[in-house]
């Protein structure tokens, strides 16, 4: 953001600077012919007008309608100089002399300074030959807006399908694939939404990651195809700067409106410049339109490949998501159409719940139940709670077509889902819980993948069979406290009565204890153990070992309290940012709280705002 | 809010500018964007240079101090050759209370007084402190080269 403005500002300064050496050498021939023009009578009133040296200040009074030469004048007379040398500024202008007074809105009473310059000599002429060398620079340095723009309008519907803050959503009836594009749609429509998603921390660490951003983009395979025949467009998400730019962009709206002021300011600033209008030509032919046929003929091929879409079909699914060429994001829309670049995002994002339905199962869900309220807010509580009560919704999320490669990349590249965790805030406090989670992912990336597991949960026998156990559990858990805290049940079992939670409570989900998770994920890790110790087929040590890792971490959730005070909740973060040298205490934490204890965004939040 | 603010300096700039320092908006139609011309002060080596400078506001100013930089090249040992201005105001001392003029009228005194202690530009710092007629030198050869 800062260095875009600064690199915008100093096409501000060419242009200004240019006018300021073409005034200057204006004055010069043109003050020359020192004849006075005969001072028009007119309606207008007299304007009283001080005038002021360094050194002294004098009243002038002249006529409204006057042009800035008579007034020059009548100065160069009462401050007994010459008019070549007379130079007067108003409101930051040097005025010229062809102008007249009410260009400049120079009203009755106001002050105007006055500059007595050296008699003229070749100082003039070095000014002069300053001046080419400027404007290609200027050229130059607006050329590259235009990209930065260009990322931009996609960057806007970048992060769709991230089902945060949809809780006024029916999803009683909807496919997942509808309900998709109804998200994208309000969320386009709210850029509050927009705003909160992108904020959510899961989110942002995605988008702190360009790395990970640019491999998500590239395992999409339309994108990749766009790429390989439109290197422009790989230079684009080859750029890591500009894609993190893109995403902050996104995350705040009046960055973006800022931008695009500057934008526009800048590329008229440009027009003005003799030649710039044949490089904003060039500009155009050169990137815009071949970005713009790229995506036309990529997705806007068959528009009716919409009406045959079913989610059962997986390439005639994916298709849709694509069908419209880049639209105007701003625009309202009829049908969800998610422009180009929206589905690959969306397939990230949509893998974020996922994710951590899969990898993190309990993670983030018992996050929406409260152990940081910023986390994810209450509509994605209640979202959750929909998702739960509802199997169906939940079998065609996972049917969804874009799940599977998901998965099967997030199996391949245990890179991604291990930063994933170490990224995730709710980690840093407890490396060791993190370590944990890392070394039992592949356990359960495995375990997702297991048909049996995923039948499961599409089983609402099974899933109702799960909650009885969890019930008695919980009773068990009240009748002899004893028998937990001694360890005296199996690891898998613990685990259960530690996750205390049913669809029920989930359900009314007004409760926002700390230690509800969501009934999907405690299937998922009960499924070994307690539903169908038999069906699945990972040894006993592999669950036992996450089970574990599990109890731990809903332990720390339950005890992270909300009410901590933030300080005390991000000390360790704290002190790192003092001896990175941020010594504003207030700062720090106010970055810290809005960033979910992440430092290095805290760090970025605070670099911006110095 | 931020308008407001904006607008009601500008009248007071347009009443009673202070010394060597004009101010307002580039396009009267965009309040967010000025510019400003400072004129050198007479007992420094900017004497008789005309400075210009861009001004962009921030959405929340005043609560946001104001962008400044010169458009005009200067030889100082705090403005580098971006125009960037090393000035404590415009950054971790920014108070509301601060008013355009006023931090025109510092960047005014600058001029008169660099501060070699904190420098943006080394070099210029290193001759202000050991070579200041050399330094004065360079700056009124600037000024008269841009600034005139």
């Amino acid at each position: 953001m800062t260095e875009n403005n600064n690199e915008q500002m100093d096409v501000g300064t060419g242009t200004t600077d240019n006018n300021m050496v073409d005034d200057v050498v204006a004055d010069a021939p043109t003050a020359s012919p020192s004849s006075v023009e005969p001072v028009a009578e007119s309606l207008t009133s007299k304007l009283k007008l001080a005038i002021k040296t360094p050194k002294e200040k004098k009243d002038i009074s002249i006529d409204g309608s006057s042009s800035v030469k008579q007034l020059k004048d009548l100065v160069a007379s009462e401050f007994n100089t010459s008019i070549e040398q007379v130079c007067l500024i108003y409101s930051g202008k040097i005025l010229k002399d062809d102008e007249d007074l009410k260009k400049h809105d120079i009203k009755d009473g106001v002050t105007l300074h006055l500059v007595i310059r050296a008699p003229k000599n070749d100082a003039m002429s070095t000014n002069t030959s300053e001046n080419p060398a400027a404007v290609p620079s200027d050229t130059q340095a607006s050329a590259n807006n235009p990209n930065a723009a260009q990322a931009n309008p996609s960057g806007f519907p970048f992060g769709l399908g991230l089902t945060a803050g949809m809780g006024n959503l029916n999803f009683a009836n909807t496919n997942f694939l509808d309900m998709q594009q109804q998200l994208q749609q309000q969320i386009m429509s709210n850029p509050a939404q927009l705003r909160q998603l992108m904020e959510s921390p899961m989110v942002q660490s995605i988008t702190s990651n360009p790395d990970l951003l640019r491999s998500l983009l590239l395992s999409n395979p339309q994108m990749r195809d766009l790429m390989e025949r439109n290197p422009e467009i790989s230079h684009l998400l080859n750029n890591p700067d500009l894609l993190r730019q893109t995403m902050e962009y996104a995350r705040n709206p009046t960055a973006l409106q800022e931008l695009m002021r500057n934008h526009d300011r800048a590329l008229s600033n440009l027009e003005s410049i003799p030649g710039g209008f044949n490089a904003l030509q060039r500009i155009y032919h050169d990137v815009q339109e071949p970005m713009y046929s790229a995506a036309q003929e990529q997705f806007g091929n068959n528009p009716f490949t919409q009406l045959f879409a079913g989610n059962d079909e997986n390439a005639s699914a994916s298709r849709t998501e694509n069908t419209d060429p880049l639209p105007n994001p701003w625009a309202p829309r009829g049908t969800g159409t998610p422009s180009a670049t929206a589905p690959n995002r969306q397939q990230q994002s949509t893998g974020v719940p996922n994710n951590q339905q899969q990898q993190t199962p309990s993670a983030i869900p018992t996050g929406a139940a409260g152990s940081s309220p910023g986390l994810i807010s209450p509509m994605m509580q209640n979202y959750m709670s929909q998702l739960v009560q509802n199997p169906r919704l939940l079998e065609s999320v996972l049917n969804a077509p874009y799940m599977q490669p998901l998965m099967d990349s997030l199996a391949a590249n245990p890179d991604i889902s291990r930063q994933m965790v170490a990224n995730n805030p709710m980690f840093a406090n407890n490396p060791e819980l993190r370590e944990q989670m890392i070394n039992a992912l592949p356990a359960m990336m495995e375990q997702m993948r297991n048909p049996e597991v995923q039948s499961l949960m599409q089983n609402r026998e099974a899933l109702e069979a799960i909650t009885q156990v969890q019930e008695g559990l919980q009773r068990l858990h009240t009748a002899a406290p004893n028998l937990f805290q001694a360890g005296g049940l199996p690891a898998g079992l613990r685990f259960g009565a530690t996750g205390l939670a049913s669809p029920i409570v989930t359900g009314s989900s007004a409760n926002a204890t700390s230690t509800t998770s969501t009934p999907s994920t405690a299937a998922t890790n009960q499924a070994p153990s307690a539903a169908r110790p038999a069906g699945t087929t990972s040894s006993s040590t592999d669950s036992s070992n996450y089970a574990g890792v599990f109890a731990q971490m809903l332990n720390m959730m339950s005890n992270q309290n909300i009410n901590t005070p933030p300080d005390q909740r991000y000390a360790v973060q704290l002190e790192q940012l003092v001896s990175m040298g941020f010594t504003n205490r207030e700062a720090n934490l106010q970055a810290l709280t809005a960033t979910m204890g992440d430092v290095n965004a805290a760090v970025e939040r605070l670099l911006a705002q110095i | 809010m931020a308008l407001n603010r904006i607008s009601k300096e500008l009248q007071d700039l347009q009443r009673e500018p202070p010394a060597n320092v004009s101010a307002g908006p580039i396009h009267s139609s965009d309040m967010y964007n000025w510019q400003a011309t400072i004129l050198g002060p007479s007992d420094s080596p900017y004497q008789s240079g005309v400075f210009f400078l861009a001004i962009t506001f921030p959405s929340d100013y005043p609560f946001k101090p104001p962008h400044i930089h010169f458009t005009t090249k200067i030889y100082h040992p705090n403005i580098n050759t971006n125009g960037s201005i090393c000035l404590d105001i415009l950054r971790s001392n920014w108070s509301p209370a601060l008013t355009i003029s006023k931090v025109l009228l510092s960047i005014c005194s600058l001029l008169c007084d660099p501060n070699p202690d904190d420098p943006l530009v080394p070099e210029i710092a290193r001759q202000y402190k050991h070579d200041r007629d050399g330094y004065n030198a360079t700056a009124r050869n600037w000024t008269k080269k841009y600034a005139t």
